[in-house]
Protein backbone atom coordinates (compact mmCIF):
# COMPACT_ATOMS: atom_id res chain seq x y z
CA UNK A 1 0.00 0.00 0.00
CA UNK A 2 1.47 3.34 -0.71
CA UNK A 3 0.62 6.10 1.84
CA UNK A 4 -0.87 9.12 1.31
CA UNK A 5 -0.72 11.06 4.53
CA UNK A 6 1.67 9.72 6.53
CA UNK A 7 4.52 10.83 4.25
CA UNK A 8 7.49 13.09 4.85
CA UNK A 9 7.63 16.63 3.47
CA UNK A 10 8.25 16.79 -0.60
CA UNK A 11 10.02 20.22 -1.01
CA UNK A 12 6.80 21.50 -3.03
CA UNK A 13 7.82 25.08 -1.53
CA UNK A 14 11.53 25.39 -1.84
CA UNK A 15 11.34 23.44 -5.56
CA UNK A 16 8.48 26.02 -6.77
CA UNK A 17 10.13 29.30 -4.89
CA UNK A 18 13.64 27.78 -6.72
CA UNK A 19 12.14 27.25 -10.03
CA UNK A 20 10.08 31.22 -9.72
CA UNK A 21 13.08 32.61 -9.33
CA UNK A 22 14.83 30.81 -12.04
CA UNK A 23 12.00 31.38 -14.46
CA UNK A 24 12.32 34.87 -13.66
CA UNK A 25 15.86 35.26 -14.85
CA UNK A 26 15.72 33.29 -17.75
CA UNK A 27 12.33 34.26 -19.26
CA UNK A 28 13.79 38.28 -18.76
CA UNK A 29 16.72 37.44 -20.32
CA UNK A 30 14.86 35.47 -23.13
CA UNK A 31 13.18 39.09 -23.86
CA UNK A 32 16.13 41.06 -23.68
CA UNK A 33 17.89 38.35 -26.85
CA UNK A 34 14.47 38.77 -28.98
CA UNK A 35 14.22 42.49 -28.80
CA UNK A 36 18.57 42.63 -29.47
CA UNK A 37 17.31 39.56 -32.34
CA UNK A 38 14.64 41.74 -33.06
CA UNK A 39 15.97 45.59 -33.54
CA UNK A 40 19.82 45.29 -33.35
CA UNK A 41 20.29 46.90 -30.43
CA UNK A 42 19.88 46.04 -26.67
CA UNK A 43 16.80 47.40 -24.46
CA UNK A 44 17.55 50.86 -23.17
CA UNK A 45 17.08 49.95 -19.50
CA UNK A 46 19.96 46.87 -19.99
CA UNK A 47 22.52 49.08 -21.41
CA UNK A 48 24.08 49.89 -18.48
CA UNK A 49 23.68 46.95 -16.63
CA UNK A 50 25.35 45.21 -20.36
CA UNK A 51 28.53 48.00 -20.59
CA UNK A 52 29.70 47.06 -17.09
CA UNK A 53 29.09 43.15 -17.29
CA UNK A 54 31.38 43.03 -20.53
CA UNK A 55 34.44 44.30 -19.71
CA UNK A 56 34.44 41.73 -16.45
CA UNK A 57 37.42 39.44 -17.12
CA UNK A 58 38.03 36.07 -15.40
CA UNK A 59 40.29 37.39 -12.97
CA UNK A 60 38.16 39.27 -11.06
CA UNK A 61 36.73 38.65 -7.27
CA UNK A 62 33.84 39.69 -7.68
CA UNK A 63 32.56 37.35 -9.91
CA UNK A 64 34.65 34.57 -8.10
CA UNK A 65 32.15 35.93 -4.76
CA UNK A 66 28.81 35.69 -6.68
CA UNK A 67 30.22 32.17 -8.59
CA UNK A 68 30.85 30.56 -4.94
CA UNK A 69 27.63 31.90 -3.78
CA UNK A 70 25.77 30.56 -6.24
CA UNK A 71 27.48 27.48 -5.60
CA UNK A 72 26.66 27.60 -1.96
CA UNK A 73 23.16 27.81 -2.89
CA UNK A 74 23.24 24.59 -5.33
CA UNK A 75 24.42 22.52 -2.25
CA UNK A 76 21.84 23.77 -0.11
CA UNK A 77 19.28 23.03 -2.20
CA UNK A 78 20.99 19.37 -2.89
CA UNK A 79 20.92 19.16 0.84
CA UNK A 80 17.42 20.26 1.55
CA UNK A 81 16.40 17.46 -1.49
CA UNK A 82 18.05 14.42 0.23
CA UNK A 83 17.52 15.48 3.95
CA UNK A 84 13.99 13.42 4.86
CA UNK A 85 11.65 16.08 5.86
CA UNK A 86 9.58 15.77 8.80
CA UNK A 87 5.99 13.70 9.37
CA UNK A 88 3.00 15.46 9.74
CA UNK A 89 1.36 12.82 11.04
CA UNK A 90 0.86 10.77 13.53
CA UNK A 91 -0.14 6.81 13.46
CA UNK A 92 -3.02 5.46 14.91
CA UNK A 93 -2.94 2.02 16.64
CA UNK A 94 -5.17 1.13 13.70
CA UNK A 95 -2.83 1.60 11.08
CA UNK A 96 -2.05 -1.36 8.95
CA UNK A 97 0.12 -1.51 5.76
CA UNK A 98 -0.61 -5.30 5.29
CA UNK A 99 -4.58 -4.73 5.64
CA UNK A 100 -4.79 -2.02 3.85
CA UNK A 101 -5.92 0.73 6.34
CA UNK A 102 -3.79 3.77 6.98
CA UNK A 103 -5.09 5.74 9.93
CA UNK A 104 -3.18 8.86 11.57
CA UNK A 105 -3.62 12.01 13.06
CA UNK A 106 -2.99 15.04 12.47
CA UNK A 107 0.12 16.63 14.14
CA UNK A 108 -1.59 20.22 13.85
CA UNK A 109 -4.80 18.84 15.01
CA UNK A 110 -2.47 17.22 17.91
CA UNK A 111 -1.27 20.66 19.01
CA UNK A 112 -4.88 21.71 19.13
CA UNK A 113 -5.92 19.89 21.27
CA UNK A 114 -3.25 20.18 23.74
CA UNK A 115 -4.13 23.94 23.19
CA UNK A 116 -7.71 23.92 24.17
CA UNK A 117 -7.42 21.51 26.98
CA UNK A 118 -4.60 23.72 28.35
CA UNK A 119 -6.08 26.86 28.38
CA UNK A 120 -9.19 25.42 29.83
CA UNK A 121 -7.20 24.58 32.77
CA UNK A 122 -7.54 27.12 35.75
CA UNK A 123 -5.35 30.05 36.12
CA UNK A 124 -4.50 29.58 32.11
CA UNK A 125 -4.35 32.97 30.36
CA UNK A 126 -3.03 31.41 26.84
CA UNK A 127 -0.90 28.47 25.86
CA UNK A 128 0.98 27.94 22.97
CA UNK A 129 1.75 24.14 21.77
CA UNK A 130 4.90 22.96 19.86
CA UNK A 131 4.53 18.93 18.72
CA UNK A 132 7.83 17.41 17.27
CA UNK A 133 7.91 13.81 17.49
CA UNK A 134 7.01 11.59 20.19
CA UNK A 135 7.54 15.14 22.39
CA UNK A 136 4.56 17.79 22.90
CA UNK A 137 6.14 21.23 24.97
CA UNK A 138 3.29 23.15 25.77
CA UNK A 139 4.32 27.16 26.67
CA UNK A 140 1.43 28.47 29.20
CA UNK A 141 1.57 32.42 30.70
CA UNK A 142 -0.62 32.92 33.99
CA UNK A 143 -1.15 35.70 36.14
CA UNK A 144 -0.39 33.47 39.36
CA UNK A 145 3.12 34.42 40.46
CA UNK A 146 3.03 30.54 41.92
CA UNK A 147 3.28 28.80 38.37
CA UNK A 148 4.26 25.04 39.56
CA UNK A 149 0.32 24.12 40.54
CA UNK A 150 -0.61 25.64 37.13
CA UNK A 151 2.09 23.24 35.19
CA UNK A 152 1.26 20.04 37.06
CA UNK A 153 -2.57 20.61 36.32
CA UNK A 154 -1.72 21.33 32.24
CA UNK A 155 0.51 18.87 31.97
CA UNK A 156 -1.89 16.37 34.04
CA UNK A 157 -4.87 17.95 31.33
CA UNK A 158 -3.00 17.49 28.31
CA UNK A 159 -1.36 13.96 28.93
CA UNK A 160 -4.71 12.31 30.08
CA UNK A 161 -6.33 14.10 26.88
CA UNK A 162 -3.79 12.89 24.92
CA UNK A 163 -3.59 9.39 26.06
CA UNK A 164 -7.67 9.28 24.84
CA UNK A 165 -6.25 8.95 21.42
CA UNK A 166 -5.55 5.28 19.71
CA UNK A 167 -1.82 6.83 18.95
CA UNK A 168 0.54 4.13 17.79
CA UNK A 169 3.26 5.83 19.98
CA UNK A 170 2.83 7.66 22.82
CA UNK A 171 3.58 11.21 23.34
CA UNK A 172 5.54 12.63 26.05
CA UNK A 173 3.83 16.41 27.20
CA UNK A 174 6.04 18.68 29.10
CA UNK A 175 4.91 22.38 30.14
CA UNK A 176 6.72 25.73 31.09
CA UNK A 177 4.77 28.42 32.59
CA UNK A 178 5.35 31.86 32.42
CA UNK A 179 3.86 34.78 34.64
CA UNK A 180 2.24 37.57 32.85
CA UNK A 181 -0.16 39.89 33.99
CA UNK A 182 -1.96 39.73 36.87
CA UNK A 183 -0.38 41.58 40.01
CA UNK B 1 -6.30 16.50 0.17
CA UNK B 2 -3.87 17.25 -2.08
CA UNK B 3 -0.87 14.49 -2.58
CA UNK B 4 2.53 15.71 -4.49
CA UNK B 5 4.60 13.34 -6.33
CA UNK B 6 7.22 13.51 -3.44
CA UNK B 7 10.00 11.50 -4.79
CA UNK B 8 10.14 12.90 -8.72
CA UNK B 9 10.51 16.65 -6.66
CA UNK B 10 12.88 15.99 -4.87
CA UNK B 11 14.66 14.54 -7.70
CA UNK B 12 13.48 17.92 -10.22
CA UNK B 13 14.92 19.46 -6.46
CA UNK B 14 18.31 17.73 -6.61
CA UNK B 15 19.25 18.26 -10.21
CA UNK B 16 18.65 22.08 -9.77
CA UNK B 17 21.50 22.08 -6.84
CA UNK B 18 23.68 19.93 -8.52
CA UNK B 19 23.37 22.20 -12.12
CA UNK B 20 23.68 25.09 -9.91
CA UNK B 21 26.55 24.06 -8.01
CA UNK B 22 28.40 22.24 -10.93
CA UNK B 23 28.06 25.75 -13.01
CA UNK B 24 29.07 27.82 -9.81
CA UNK B 25 32.07 25.60 -8.75
CA UNK B 26 33.23 25.68 -12.52
CA UNK B 27 33.49 29.57 -12.99
CA UNK B 28 34.27 30.14 -9.29
CA UNK B 29 37.60 27.56 -10.57
CA UNK B 30 37.91 28.97 -13.60
CA UNK B 31 38.61 32.93 -12.38
CA UNK B 32 40.56 31.61 -9.26
CA UNK B 33 42.98 29.57 -11.28
CA UNK B 34 42.97 32.34 -14.51
CA UNK B 35 46.74 33.37 -13.94
CA UNK B 36 47.67 29.75 -14.08
CA UNK B 37 45.15 28.74 -17.18
CA UNK B 38 45.81 32.04 -19.01
CA UNK B 39 42.42 33.35 -18.90
CA UNK B 40 43.16 36.26 -16.13
CA UNK B 41 42.63 39.17 -18.43
CA UNK B 42 40.04 37.40 -20.98
CA UNK B 43 36.84 39.24 -20.83
CA UNK B 44 33.59 36.75 -20.16
CA UNK B 45 31.66 37.65 -23.22
CA UNK B 46 35.11 37.00 -25.32
CA UNK B 47 34.96 33.07 -24.24
CA UNK B 48 32.24 32.61 -26.53
CA UNK B 49 33.70 32.06 -30.22
CA UNK B 50 30.48 33.39 -31.92
CA UNK B 51 29.25 36.95 -31.79
CA UNK B 52 26.07 38.71 -32.54
CA UNK B 53 23.67 37.75 -33.83
CA UNK B 54 24.94 34.31 -33.99
CA UNK B 55 25.37 33.99 -30.25
CA UNK B 56 21.88 36.30 -29.65
CA UNK B 57 19.99 33.25 -31.28
CA UNK B 58 21.89 30.31 -29.56
CA UNK B 59 21.42 32.29 -26.09
CA UNK B 60 17.53 32.56 -27.06
CA UNK B 61 17.28 28.85 -27.69
CA UNK B 62 18.84 27.79 -24.60
CA UNK B 63 16.71 30.40 -22.52
CA UNK B 64 13.70 29.03 -24.30
CA UNK B 65 14.15 25.38 -23.28
CA UNK B 66 15.59 26.45 -19.81
CA UNK B 67 11.97 28.39 -19.48
CA UNK B 68 9.92 25.54 -20.56
CA UNK B 69 11.91 23.59 -18.48
CA UNK B 70 11.26 25.25 -15.54
CA UNK B 71 7.47 25.21 -16.30
CA UNK B 72 7.24 21.56 -16.69
CA UNK B 73 8.87 21.05 -13.03
CA UNK B 74 6.60 23.36 -11.80
CA UNK B 75 3.61 22.22 -13.79
CA UNK B 76 4.41 19.07 -12.47
CA UNK B 77 4.98 19.77 -8.63
CA UNK B 78 1.57 20.84 -8.25
CA UNK B 79 -0.32 18.48 -6.17
CA UNK B 80 -3.06 16.54 -6.93
CA UNK B 81 -6.59 15.32 -4.96
CA UNK B 82 -7.36 12.21 -6.15
CA UNK B 83 -10.53 12.05 -8.82
CA UNK B 84 -13.88 10.60 -8.45
CA UNK B 85 -14.90 7.72 -10.48
CA UNK B 86 -17.92 6.52 -12.03
CA UNK B 87 -18.40 2.50 -10.86
CA UNK B 88 -20.34 0.52 -12.94
CA UNK B 89 -22.33 -2.53 -11.66
CA UNK B 90 -23.57 -4.94 -13.86
CA UNK B 91 -26.00 -7.17 -12.85
CA UNK B 92 -25.74 -11.43 -12.36
CA UNK B 93 -27.02 -12.45 -15.89
CA UNK B 94 -25.50 -9.62 -17.51
CA UNK B 95 -28.28 -7.47 -19.01
CA UNK B 96 -28.93 -4.42 -16.46
CA UNK B 97 -25.96 -1.55 -15.88
CA UNK B 98 -26.31 0.69 -13.18
CA UNK B 99 -23.42 3.39 -12.17
CA UNK B 100 -22.75 5.20 -9.30
CA UNK B 101 -20.28 8.11 -9.34
CA UNK B 102 -18.29 8.23 -6.24
CA UNK B 103 -18.67 11.50 -5.56
CA UNK B 104 -22.59 11.44 -5.01
CA UNK B 105 -21.65 8.69 -2.50
CA UNK B 106 -18.73 10.86 -0.85
CA UNK B 107 -20.81 13.62 -0.47
CA UNK B 108 -23.39 11.78 0.99
CA UNK B 109 -21.32 10.79 3.54
CA UNK B 110 -19.72 13.69 4.63
CA UNK B 111 -23.14 15.81 5.14
CA UNK B 112 -24.04 12.68 7.17
CA UNK B 113 -20.80 13.12 9.46
CA UNK B 114 -21.29 16.77 9.55
CA UNK B 115 -24.64 16.43 10.78
CA UNK B 116 -23.09 14.93 13.72
CA UNK B 117 -22.12 16.75 16.88
CA UNK B 118 -18.41 15.14 17.02
CA UNK B 119 -17.53 15.91 13.16
CA UNK B 120 -16.85 19.35 12.53
CA UNK B 121 -15.77 19.35 8.66
CA UNK B 122 -15.51 15.72 6.14
CA UNK B 123 -13.36 15.91 3.21
CA UNK B 124 -14.12 11.77 1.39
CA UNK B 125 -13.08 10.91 -1.74
CA UNK B 126 -13.63 7.92 -3.66
CA UNK B 127 -11.22 6.29 -5.95
CA UNK B 128 -10.70 2.62 -7.19
CA UNK B 129 -12.43 0.23 -8.97
CA UNK B 130 -16.83 -0.96 -7.93
CA UNK B 131 -15.46 -4.28 -6.66
CA UNK B 132 -12.59 -2.77 -4.77
CA UNK B 133 -13.14 1.28 -3.78
CA UNK B 134 -10.20 2.94 -2.60
CA UNK B 135 -11.47 5.82 0.43
CA UNK B 136 -9.19 8.56 1.11
CA UNK B 137 -10.42 11.03 3.77
CA UNK B 138 -10.05 13.88 6.18
CA UNK B 139 -12.23 14.44 9.59
CA UNK B 140 -11.92 17.44 11.31
CA UNK B 141 -13.34 16.90 15.07
CA UNK B 142 -14.13 19.52 17.23
CA UNK B 143 -11.70 19.50 20.37
CA UNK B 144 -14.28 20.27 22.87
CA UNK B 145 -15.79 16.60 22.28
CA UNK B 146 -13.95 13.10 23.54
CA UNK B 147 -11.55 11.62 20.69
CA UNK B 148 -12.39 8.18 20.93
CA UNK B 149 -16.34 8.80 20.60
CA UNK B 150 -15.67 10.59 17.13
CA UNK B 151 -13.00 8.39 16.07
CA UNK B 152 -14.97 5.78 16.61
CA UNK B 153 -18.07 7.09 15.19
CA UNK B 154 -15.84 7.54 11.62
CA UNK B 155 -14.46 4.21 12.09
CA UNK B 156 -17.80 2.13 13.15
CA UNK B 157 -20.31 3.72 11.11
CA UNK B 158 -19.38 6.16 8.77
CA UNK B 159 -16.99 3.90 6.94
CA UNK B 160 -19.49 0.85 7.02
CA UNK B 161 -22.18 2.76 5.99
CA UNK B 162 -19.87 3.82 3.11
CA UNK B 163 -19.31 0.30 2.30
CA UNK B 164 -22.86 -0.18 2.06
CA UNK B 165 -23.58 2.42 0.27
CA UNK B 166 -21.38 0.88 -2.36
CA UNK B 167 -21.79 -2.72 -1.94
CA UNK B 168 -18.15 -3.28 -1.68
CA UNK B 169 -15.15 -3.20 1.41
CA UNK B 170 -12.64 -0.53 0.55
CA UNK B 171 -9.28 -2.02 -0.37
CA UNK B 172 -7.84 1.00 0.66
CA UNK B 173 -8.56 2.98 3.34
CA UNK B 174 -6.45 6.32 3.87
CA UNK B 175 -8.13 8.34 6.62
CA UNK B 176 -6.48 11.25 8.53
CA UNK B 177 -7.95 12.79 11.65
CA UNK B 178 -7.82 16.29 12.64
CA UNK B 179 -8.77 18.41 15.59
CA UNK B 180 -10.01 21.89 16.06
CA UNK B 181 -11.31 23.90 18.60
CA UNK B 182 -15.26 24.34 18.35
CA UNK B 183 -16.27 28.06 15.62
CA UNK B 184 -18.59 29.86 17.93
CA UNK B 185 -21.67 30.47 15.92
CA UNK B 186 -24.17 33.69 15.04
CA UNK B 187 -23.92 36.20 18.23
CA UNK B 188 -26.95 35.88 20.21
CA UNK B 189 -26.28 39.52 20.96
CA UNK B 190 -29.59 41.86 21.13
CA UNK B 191 -29.98 45.18 19.66
CA UNK B 192 -32.61 47.07 20.15
CA UNK B 193 -33.77 49.82 17.39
Amino acid sequence: MSRFWHVRSARTATLLSTCIVLLGISTTSLVICLIRLDSGSWPSWVTGFLDSAKNIVWANNNLIAVAVGVAILGLLLFIVALVPGKHSTALLEWDSVDEQEEWVADNRGLANLARYEAERTDGVGGASPTLRGKRLHVSVFTPVHETSDISQSVQANVQKKLSAIPLAHSIRVSVKATTRGGQ
Amino acid sequence: MWKPNSIRQRVMLALLGLLLMASGAAVAWLSWDSTRNGLAQTRLIDTFSAQMPELGIYLAGALALMTIILIFVMMSALPKKPGKRTFIYRSGNGTGVSTVDSRTVSMAAEEAAESTPEVDIADIRINGAAKNPVLYARFTLRADARPIDGIGLVRDVLIPQMEQALGAQFAEKHVNIDFQPKKSGPSARTTLT
